[in-house]
């Protein structure tokens, strides 16, 4: 039963094995507990603080970089020396490092700039300060991130309530109305909006996972392709997220 | 973690650094330094130690870059330098290494006499979700060093099993065995109270199906 909940923990069963797995977890209260367990561990995992580097970190990599490349050199100019052939093209732009910075920014803006134009529809997870995430839809992305013409989508608990008192059994299914649709996840705040862990895996143009979570009030959203951010269109309540955008809510009462 | 689109940006990066412009592995750096810094930290459990390794990473990084052909992701290639200068670091810090886990079962064991061994999982116990998290990095500290690598990576990083495959240079499914092992050692930890110094390798399946 073990190596089941490992593969299981890590998104390795199939649907069969995961339909044998949650009729086990209806009849074992025990195993339902083991498994809540590691999904706490795992969700507060993902909610330990996204620290960052301290201040200051990459200019010190730089000028150690800096440094080393001039001690590289054979012969040390003491003044800064021109475009001329002898120099290393390493060094030589250590020198000009000015220039150099502006020039690549401005690179970087135009394939940015591309980027965005041509992702068109797809809604962009950004991290916050203190590891909350939220959608942030990009240039002409945002009216297509909430009111995408998605498929049908619905949401069941299952139909016989389960044994245990401690966790609710959700089962869910969508159906994107495009064929380009390669993977579908869902992120919520279960996961910690996740647009990984949680896949739903396809059974001929249907997407179905089954989710146990403790009792308590969810918001979600589909993901299809890793990218694009789908509102539950039958989802019963909907909130907005702050963000110009819909999540679905999951009400599981106690 | 990277999409395919950030994947791209490195590359071309990548490539004007490697043409010679050393100002362009700013972006690299600026990229990548926080991913690298979190698995450092948590690998070494000392933020002084970890800003430096982070620093060294991103150093070998560049002296080694024009031997980086693209074969795998940069990503995944500065992580795979990170995780070796933890290694390192362990291998010469061996002995403190050890002095500081005897400290940190002492101060657990004389804490859990005052909890109790109440379980982190007890809802009566009432834990913050932050006083879980700290003991749960407690705990991550405490594993043994090849777990703790992947634990961090698949579950604090959410690196696809694949990429620390390529990183650490074990395969996948040796990976799972010890993300499963770990995640074990971290319930039995925390669930009993996180007070008996290091997580055990207990078999707890044997004890559940029985």
């Amino acid at each position: 039963m073990d190596a089941l909940l490992a593969r299981y923990l890590d998104g390795d069963l199939s649907e069969e094995e995961a339909r044998f797995f949650l009729e086990r977890l209806e009849r074992e209260p025990r195993l339902a507990k083991e498994l809540r367990e590691y999904e706490q561990i795992l969700s507060t995992a993902h909610s330990l603080p996204r620290t960052g580097t301290p201040s200051g970190f990459t200019d010190t990599v730089m000028q150690r970089i800096a440094q080393e490349s001039l001690l590289s050199r054979k012969t040390v100019s003491s003044q800064p020396a021109p475009a001329g052939h002898e120099h290393d093209a390493r060094s030589w732009f250590t020198w000009r490092s000015w220039q150099g910075a502006m020039a690549i920014a401005a690179v970087l803006v135009a394939v940015f700039g591309l980027g965005r134009m041509t992702s068109t529809g797809h809604g962009v997870m950004t991290t916050q300060p203190g590891g909350t995430n939220s959608i942030v839809a990009t240039g002409t992305s945002s009216v297509d991130v909430g009111s995408a013409p998605s498929g049908v989508a619905t949401l069941t608990t299952a139909a016989h309530e389960s044994p245990s008192p401690d966790f609710r059994i959700v089962r869910l299914v969508y159906v994107p109305q495009g064929n380009d649709v390669q993977s579908v996840t869902v992120a919520g705040s279960f996961n910690g909006w996740n647009t990984r862990n949680l896949p739903l895996k396809r059974e001929g143009g249907v997407w179905t996972t089954t989710l146990v979570l403790p009792p308590g009030s969810y918001e979600y959203m589909f993901v299809e392709n890793g990218k694009r951010w789908v509102t539950d269109p039958l989802a019963p309540h909907t909130r907005d997220d702050g963000f110009g955008n819909r999540n679905a809510v999951l009400d599981l009462g106690a | 973690m990277p999409d395919e689109e950030i994947v791209q940006d490195d590359a071309i990066i990548v490539e004007a650094v490697q043409d010679g412009d050393t100002e362009a592995f700013r972006h690299l750096v600026d990229r990548h330094r926080n991913t690298i810094y979190r698995i450092l930290l948590r690998l070494v459990s000392d933020p002084h130690q970890a800003e430096e390794l982070a620093q060294e990473t991103f150093i070998r990084a560049w002296r080694a870059l024009d031997s980086f052909r693209g074969d795998a992701r940069f990503s995944t290639w500065l992580i795979q330098i990170a995780v070796h200068a933890a290694r390192d670091h362990h291998r010469s810090k061996g002995r403190s290494k050890l002095v500081s886990l005897d400290e940190l079962q002492e101060q657990n064991s004389s804490r859990a006499q005052i909890e109790e061994h109440r379980s982190a999982f007890d809802p009566s116990s009432r834990l913050a979700e932050r006083e879980l998290g700290e003991r749960l990095k407690k705990g991550i500290d405490l594993l043994p060093a090849s777990y703790r690598e992947v634990f961090v990576l698949r579950h604090l990083e959410e690196i696809p099993y694949e990429e620390i495959a390529a990183a650490t240079g074990s395969s996948v499914g040796s990976l799972k065995v010890r993300s499963h092992r770990a995640r074990r050692m971290l319930r039995e930890y925390l669930r009993d109270g996180g007070g008996k110094g290091r997580p055990t390798r207990g078999n707890s399946s044997a004890r559940i199906d029985s």
